[in-house]
């Protein structure tokens, strides 16, 4: 292979990661918004990567195939995902039923941004499967995460709303780039909303 | 069915197996990993719930994790503690000694963790003391450089437990401490200690220095064994501690600082070892100011003793008879008046002799602490004449205890037989007064005498001028002959012979200094010991005869013993010793009365050993003195060896009234 060819293969590597990274973050921002009933909410860029306990909980799920593995993640505070579950749990007075369904909605979130992109990936011909979601204290990000490794496609941003926000992280490792080479994501129209309870 | 048909639904019969095996496997998967985020939510819980703060932070403070404690520490809601800085609650100061010690344990990674006080300062400004264990996080990612984990106590209640301990500690009046395996001080010991000690600054210094060397040459041997072992029974058994610890010192006597001055106090110390598996670890040794019980117990001991003291006096008075207790009175009553004058002239020659005078008719009638006194009075006064140096004051002194002591057996005489003198004056006062009396009436012309002896008769002061028989002695005598014969191991039968015999009553006390002196030194040298006499040929009882007979003109006396003699080579070897006599004086000596009369010289004693009864050669000298007081020109003294001696002078009867 010459080195032309090897500029050419990254140039496209580097375009399909963007590409990856605008369909994660669409996704998540998507499923998001359409079950907490988001308003006025926007992207915030994370300045600081080092900041990497981003919130007291975190939810986490894994879409995994053979030519794509993606690690996603939602921090969040206890009282945020509370304040998303909003009238669904007004009658709900015990503290820690109200803490199991908001960590419940969080893995629900987990489960239905994972399944939009395991949707599209199919949409291009790539299978994933999705594990199941878990909530663990954020701090578990500071023990187990890896050192940064610039051969995946982390990602960090935040999601904020007048009331609140979370912080969303991904770890995209492309195991076949080859499948990528052409993929460029284009936006959806809405969908349905989500039901949740 | 054709065989192909069968053989394809058979292949989609075993895919679908394979799929269901799969999903099965991935549903238990999904199974076990649930419980696991289960278990995981429990110890988060638990984590959560901890007494003690939990942190989790970056080497610049940042908290990464705190539980609810910490939370509650930081003054936030324990899903807002992320990201607060932890050294916040600490002020300026304390602060960098936090950083410090974090520093400390990234710099020296061998360090596993560290343990320290520091206070915090909460809301309200209220310092709180926190037992901080510090270490560094064992993480399986490093990506943001080391994690430092911090517990936290409260421990201000603690604190303030431990003041009030402190303060109670500090407050009781006993002197605690602790010894360590090297015998030295610990802290913390009560404040008291210091006092007791009169030292301060304990901690680390030697047991053995503080509490023994001050006062080491006040400990007795066993003492001394005792506070040598102290120290080397920790680490021992608590068998071999509880065998030394009775010779430990237990009662000592400190000096310390007042500001009234020095003041000696008494330190009662007791050891209580502090045992962990049957081996002393330490020692804590407790001190106490014994001071004012120690000298209760010494002012009833002296109490006791005046007690027992007077308790021997009266078993004293009443071992002795009314007549013999009557002529001892009147003897002391003339002998203590007369040494008076004695040392106020500086005679004193004269006040040895009187010394032994009181000290013979102390022994006769058989009050001994007077006779120990006197004889320990005689000592010194000797050994201070040959000094040439005689202290007035001391000999003064001396003989105001003598008297009181006298007066103090008088006044118990007096309070057993009930009798009192009527007079409310004291009764040393009462026999000065009597004896000045006695005194004034030697100046007066015989009519006005004769009307001074009936008011000194009136007044208890003896009869003056009746006559009274030599008889009268006789019990005296014989209880002086009883007492020394028994000291001494001897049998002697004591004979008088002077039926009828009178002298005048102001001179019988003469009389019986004579007659003791004679008599002692008749049983001391004179006589045999019962053994000796009986190789001599001799009966065992050997003979003492004391004759009076009247004569024209005078009355003959004699004092004669069946005794072993004296030996005439052995008075010249005395006097030559003594440099009573030289080599050329003893060659001028013409006769054996020449030689025998050397025993009337002053100082002169043949016995080598000194006791209570003869043998400083005052006895024949003073007996001497005592005849021609009577109006006699000398003592003389006949002497046969193994025969005996014999001891004779005439008063001549002009002298009685």
């Amino acid at each position: 292979m010459t080195e032309a060819q090897d500029i050419s293969e990254l140039e496209q590597n580097e375009s399909a990661a963007k590409e990856l990274k605008k369909l994660i973050r669409a996704k998540v921002e998507s499923t998001i918004v359409k079950s907490a009933r988001l308003e006025d909410s926007k992207i915030i860029e994370v300045e600081n990567l080092d900041d990497y306990v981003y919130g007291h909980w975190m939810a986490f799920i894994l879409i995994s195939g053979s030519s794509v593995r993606t690690m996603l993640k939602v921090h969040f505070n206890g009282s945020t995902a509370r304040a998303m579950l909003g009238t669904k749990v007004r009658r709900v007075k015990d503290p820690k039923a109200l803490e199991r369904m908001a960590m419940d909605f969080m893995k629900e979130q987990c489960n239905l941004m994972a399944g939009a992109l395991k949707t599209a990936f199919n949409s291009a011909q790539i299978i994933t499967g999705l594990s199941i979601p878990l909530v663990t204290r954020g701090f578990d990000e500071a023990v187990f995460s890896d050192k940064v490794d610039h051969s995946k496609i982390n990602d960090v941003w935040k999601l904020s709303w007048p009331d609140g926000e979370i912080v969303c992280s991904s770890v995209t490792e492309v195991l076949q780039w080859g499948d990528f080479s052409s993929y460029v994501y284009e936006e959806e129209e809405e969908e349905e909303d989500g039901v949740f309870l | 069915m054709s065989e192909v048909l069968k053989l394809n639904i058979n292949q989609e019969n075993s895919q679908a197996k394979v799929e269901i095996i799969a999903a099965e496997g991935l549903r238990a998967s999904h199974e076990i990993i649930t419980v696991l985020e289960k278990c995981k939510s429990s110890s988060e819980h638990i984590i959560d719930q901890l007494p003690d703060l939990l942190v989790i932070m970056s080497v610049d403070g940042r908290i990464l994790k705190g539980n609810d404690a910490a939370a509650s520490l930081m003054e936030c809601d324990p899903e807002m503690i992320l990201n607060l800085n932890i050294f916040s609650v600490f002020q300026a100061e304390t602060r960098n000694i936090m950083k410090s010690r974090i520093s400390s344990l990234l710099k020296n990674r061998d360090i596993e963790q560290l343990q320290f006080e520091l206070p915090i300062i909460n809301k309200n400004g209220t310092q709180i003391e926190h037992l901080w264990t510090v270490s560094l996080f064992s993480q399986i990612s490093e990506r943001r450089g080391p994690l430092i984990k911090i517990l936290g106590k409260d421990i201000s209640k603690i604190k303030e437990f431990e003041k009030k301990l402190s303060q109670i500690f500090s407050a009781i009046p006993l002197g605690i401490f602790t010894v360590d395996s090297d015998g030295k001080i610990e802290w913390p010991y009560s404040l008291f200690t210091e006092y007791l000690l009169g030292q301060d600054k304990l901690a680390g210094s030697g047991l053995e220095e503080v509490l023994f060397e001050p006062i080491w040459d006040s400990l007795d041997s066993i003492e001394k064994t005792g506070a040598g072992q102290v120290v080397d029974c920790i680490g021992g058994d608590t068998l071999w501690f509880d065998m030394a610890k009775l010779h430990f010192p237990n009662e000592v006597k400190y000096v310390r600082e007042t500001p009234d001055g020095i003041k000696p106090c008494w330190l009662g110390i007791t050891y209580h070892p502090i045992v962990h598996e049957n081996t002393i670890e330490k020692l804590m040794i407790v001190l106490e100011d014994r001071t004012e019980v120690v000298e209760a117990r010494r002012a009833l001991e002296v109490q006791r003793e005046i007690e027992n003291n007077k308790i021997k006096k009266i078993l004293e008075i009443q071992n002795c008879s009314g007549p013999l207790l009557e002529v001892t009175f009147n003897d002391f009553d003339l002998l203590f008046p007369r040494m008076k004058t004695e040392i106020d002239e500086e005679n004193y020659e004269k006040v040895t002799r009187t010394l032994h005078a009181i000290k013979g008719i102390a022994r006769t009638a058989g009050f001994t602490d007077i006779e120990h006194h006197v004889h320990s009075t005689e000592d010194t006064l000797l050994t201070q004449l040959s000094a040439n140096k005689v202290n007035k004051e001391w000999l003064e002194d001396g003989f105001n205890e003598l008297k009181d002591e006298w007066n103090e057996l008088r006044s118990l005489c007096f309070a057993l037989s009930g009798r009192q003198h009527g007079l409310q004056i004291k009764q040393a006062d009462y026999m000065e007064v009597l004896h000045e009396l006695k005194e004034l009436r030697s100046t007066l012309e015989p009519d006005a005498r004769v009307h001074a002896d009936k008011i000194l008769e009136k007044l208890g002061g003896g009869q003056f001028a009746q006559q009274i028989l030599l008889s009268t002695l006789e019990q005296r005598l014989a209880k002086q002959l009883k007492v020394t014969m028994e000291s001494l191991g001897k049998n002697i039968n004591l004979v008088f012979d002077w039926k009828d015999v009178e002298v005048i009553q102001s001179e019988i006390l003469t009389f019986s200094e004579v007659f003791v002196h004679l008599l002692n030194n008749a049983i001391d040298h004179g006589i045999e010991s019962p053994t000796d006499r009986q190789k001599l040929g001799k009966p065992e009882t050997g003979t003492i005869t004391i004759k009076a007979e009247r004569a024209e003109g005078f009355i003959h006396f004699e004092v004669i013993d069946d005794g072993k003699g004296i030996e005439k080579q052995k008075i010249i070897d005395t006097a030559i010793k003594k440099e009573i006599l030289n080599e050329r004086q003893i060659s001028k000596l013409k006769n054996d009365d020449d030689i025998l009369e050397l025993m009337l010289l002053p100082g002169f004693s043949t016995k080598e050993k000194v006791d209570t009864i003869s043998g400083r050669g005052i006895g024949l000298d003073s007996v001497n003195d005592a005849v021609k007081s009577l109006g006699c020109n000398k003592l003389q003294i006949r002497s046969e060896i193994g025969k005996g001696t014999k001891f004779l002078f005439d008063v001549p009867l002009t002298t009685v009234d």
